[in-house]
């Protein structure tokens, strides 16, 4: 025995031979993948527990009834979840208010938040106004609609109290299914309310992002353009705005995918209501998914929310490449 | 095409004083160089003529209009700058029509692809007016950066730097390119830089600026030869003068300048020229800073004549043509200029003579020029 384990000791399992062995196993591992992909590995698996898995998970299940009780199990339907969103008359009215809520939120807040950074660019009270300025944005999106509740109140909000006083608007609440004065073929008043916490809410993200990339205009340009005998606002569509271009489209790009999954607000404001005049898409999702707890046709909704974003997104990226590659292309 | 006055012009910074009491005229059609070191002014200067800069004190025409209120736009001035300042999002052809299409003047389409076509020919930046800027090269840029310039055919061209970025070759290309350029459009041009022989191969005169006061306004050849004050002196020439203070001794019509290594005997014109400048010296020994550039020294191997002074090699650098030879004296180190055919080693003793008619004396408390 002590003879035979002398004989292995010294011919196989020596320690300096072991250390091979382990090495070359390590080596043969570690071979198997490039060495960044080894150093992403533990996110990698984590995303896939988190968001790989109930990805494929929910496009499997948009195929299916789902079961909510015990004792039953799930029914392979096919495309009966899709189709059938083709004349479900909430998801029609979701998809477009959802656009007009994009076009309206989009819109109004580069708008402002650009001309509110061009004013406060360079002025002597500039950091000041910044804080009183992103304060809105530090708020939770659930307290902004708590917030414009109160101003919306018919009997104490003051919001309500200036719209009626000043003669803007004639109905007897601010979040009815009105039409707003003047713009008969916008969505409701309501609609419009819930507008107008968004724009304050983000609109600072907007000023924020703008004003970073006026930072980075290059001086001797704007001195050139007055040179060269621009006036401010030549200058600032010749000049300015080709510099902060990108600036711009990425602001839209976070702002566009906030919208997306944006039902916080509206679910403390209006709960989608008065008659679904603010159920966007989103907020459509939510209550078929947990409240219809419908969750095959959830994720089939689900699902075609996430194309459309990731279709927006790579429009806006390509608009934002193709600007680089022009320029990079030169050299 | 005017003339550019400047009264009186301060330029101040909070406290800091950036350009000091200027009075300066650029002539009509004439290429004025305002040099200085970093930090002289001259930056401010010509922003100031520019009207990107206020004016804190004093008056700038253009012709004979006061431009101190007037707009940048309206002051019919065009500025190339150091960094070109191209509009990196617009093609050469639309960086060149630019101040044609926002200016005052409403110029027709054809006529602008005309004015631009001219000037790129002029630049010989004809095939690249379909490029962006980030295609080209520094000094491909730096056409464009003239021409946008030159195709409103303005009254003043102001240049900040516009070739300091260049590499060496290149740099010496365009100083002459430059020059053509400012006799063909017969335009008057203001040009600021720190490099001294920028200034002196191109300028119809030289404005030399330091800590925001002027030095001396004159032509190359006057800032060359009869400089006002060491500054001016030690600024222009490469290599620099070399300055050796001494005493200066007067007994009757016998003038010596006296140091421990050296007694030179000042020769009677030296003398007039002395006495006609500063009027008699008192009677003590004044004490003074012989100027003497590198090139008027007369360099042997062993005593000439008479009066000159020993050193002793410590390099030598040749050039080619030349050498520059840097030889110590007690208490100083001089450079010399020299043919390179002159058998000189490091460790050499070498007898140093100074053309006399060459030697500039300053005042060492002042600094200012006897002669």
């Amino acid at each position: 025995m002590a003879h035979l384990k002398d004989g292995t000791m010294s011919q196989n399992v020596s320690p300096l031979q072991s250390e091979n062995a382990f090495s070359r196993l390590f080596d043969r591992i570690k071979g198997m993948l490039p060495f960044h992909l080894w150093i992403m590995l533990p996110t990698i698996i984590v995303l896939a527990a988190i968001t790989i898995y109930p990805f494929i998970w929910m496009i499997v299940m948009s195929f299916k009834e789902t079961a909510m009780n015990p004792g039953e199990s799930d029914i392979w339907v096919g495309l009966y979840n899709y189709t059938r969103l083709l004349d479900d008359e909430p998801f029609i009215n979701g998809v477009k208010l959802l656009l007009w809520y994009f076009l309206l939120c989009l819109s109004i807040e580069v708008l402002v938040g650009t001309s509110v950074a061009l004013l406060i660019n360079n002025v002597k009270w500039e950091n000041f106004f910044i804080i009183i300025f992103i304060m809105p944005m530090m708020v939770a999106p659930i307290i902004v609609g708590y917030l414009f509740r109160f101003l919306y109140n018919v009997s104490f909000g003051w919001g309500y109290w200036l719209l009626k006083s000043s003669g803007l608007m004639s109905g007897e609440t601010i979040l009815a299914n009105a039409k707003p004065w003047l713009f008969s073929f916008f969505p409701s008043t309501a609609f419009m309310a819930v507008v107008a916490a968004d724009v304050w809410e983000w609109t600072p993200l907007i000023i924020l992002i703008v004003l970073a990339g006026l930072k980075a205009v290059p001086q001797d340009q704007l001195e050139a353009a007055r040179v060269d005998g621009a006036g401010p606002v030549r200058t600032f569509l010749e000049v300015t705005l080709p510099n902060i271009k990108s600036v711009l489209l990425i602001a839209l790009v976070v702002r566009f995918m906030d919208n997306v999954r944006y039902i916080d607000l509206i679910y403390v404001l209006t709960k989608g209501g008065p008659a679904d005049t603010t159920k966007i898409l989103p907020f459509y999702l939510y209550n078929v998914s947990f409240r219809y707890f419908e969750f095959g046709r959830g994720a089939a909704i689900g699902f075609i929310l996430l194309l459309f974003t990731i279709f927006m997104g790579l429009f806006f990226v390509n608009v934002v490449f193709k600007k680089k590659k022009e320029v990079s292309n030169s050299g | 095409m005017a003339k550019v006055t400047l009264t009186n012009v301060w330029k101040l910074y909070g406290k800091i004083e950036a350009v000091i009491d200027l009075s300066l005229e650029c002539k009509d059609k004439e290429f004025f160089c305002l040099l200085g070191p970093s930090g002289c002014g001259k930056s401010s200067t010509l922003r100031m003529i520019a009207g990107l800069e206020e004016i804190s004190e004093g008056e700038i025409l253009i012709g004979d209009n006061v431009i101190n209120e007037v707009e940048p736009k309206d002051r019919d001035i065009a500025m190339v700058f150091e960094t070109y300042a191209l509009y990196p999002h617009k093609t050469v052809y639309a960086n060149m029509a630019f101040p044609l299409r926002v200016g005052k003047r409403n110029y027709s389409h054809s006529e602008i692809k005309e004015r631009v076509q001219k000037a790129a020919k002029i630049l010989e930046i004809s095939e690249l007016l379909d490029r962006y800027p980030k295609q080209l090269s520094g000094g491909q840029r730096q056409r464009v950066a003239i021409g946008r310039a030159i195709v409103r055919e303005p009254q003043v061209f102001l240049m900040d730097e516009p070739i300091s970025h260049l590499d060496a070759k290149l740099r010496t290309h365009m100083r002459g390119e430059l020059k053509h350029l400012q006799k063909v459009l017969e335009s008057t041009m203001i040009y600021v830089t720190h490099d001294q022989l920028e200034a002196m191969s191109m300028a119809d005169r030289i404005a030399i600026m330091d800590l925001g006061l002027l030095q001396q306004v004159g032509t190359p050849d006057e800032i060359f030869n009869q400089p006002v004050n060491q500054f001016v002196a030690g600024f222009v020439g490469d290599p620099p003068m070399n300055f050796i203070d001494c005493g200066l001794e007067v007994s009757g019509d016998s003038w010596n300048l006296i140091n421990e290594s050296f007694k030179i005997n000042l020769p009677p014109d030296l003398i007039e020229k002395f006495k006609k400048k500063n009027g008699d010296p008192s009677s003590r020994p004044l004490e003074v800073v012989l100027g003497v550039r590198p090139e008027n020294f007369v360099i042997s191997g062993e005593k000439a004549r008479g009066e000159g002074f020993w050193g002793e090699v410590y390099v030598t650098e040749p050039l080619g043509e030349d050498m520059i030879v840097d030889v110590t004296i007690p208490n100083n180190k001089l450079k010399l200029k020299t043919s390179v055919d002159l058998d000189i080693r490091m460790g050499n003793r070498v007898w140093l003579e100074t053309m006399k008619n060459k030697m500039h004396l300053f005042n060492r408390e002042t600094q200012e020029a006897y002669f």
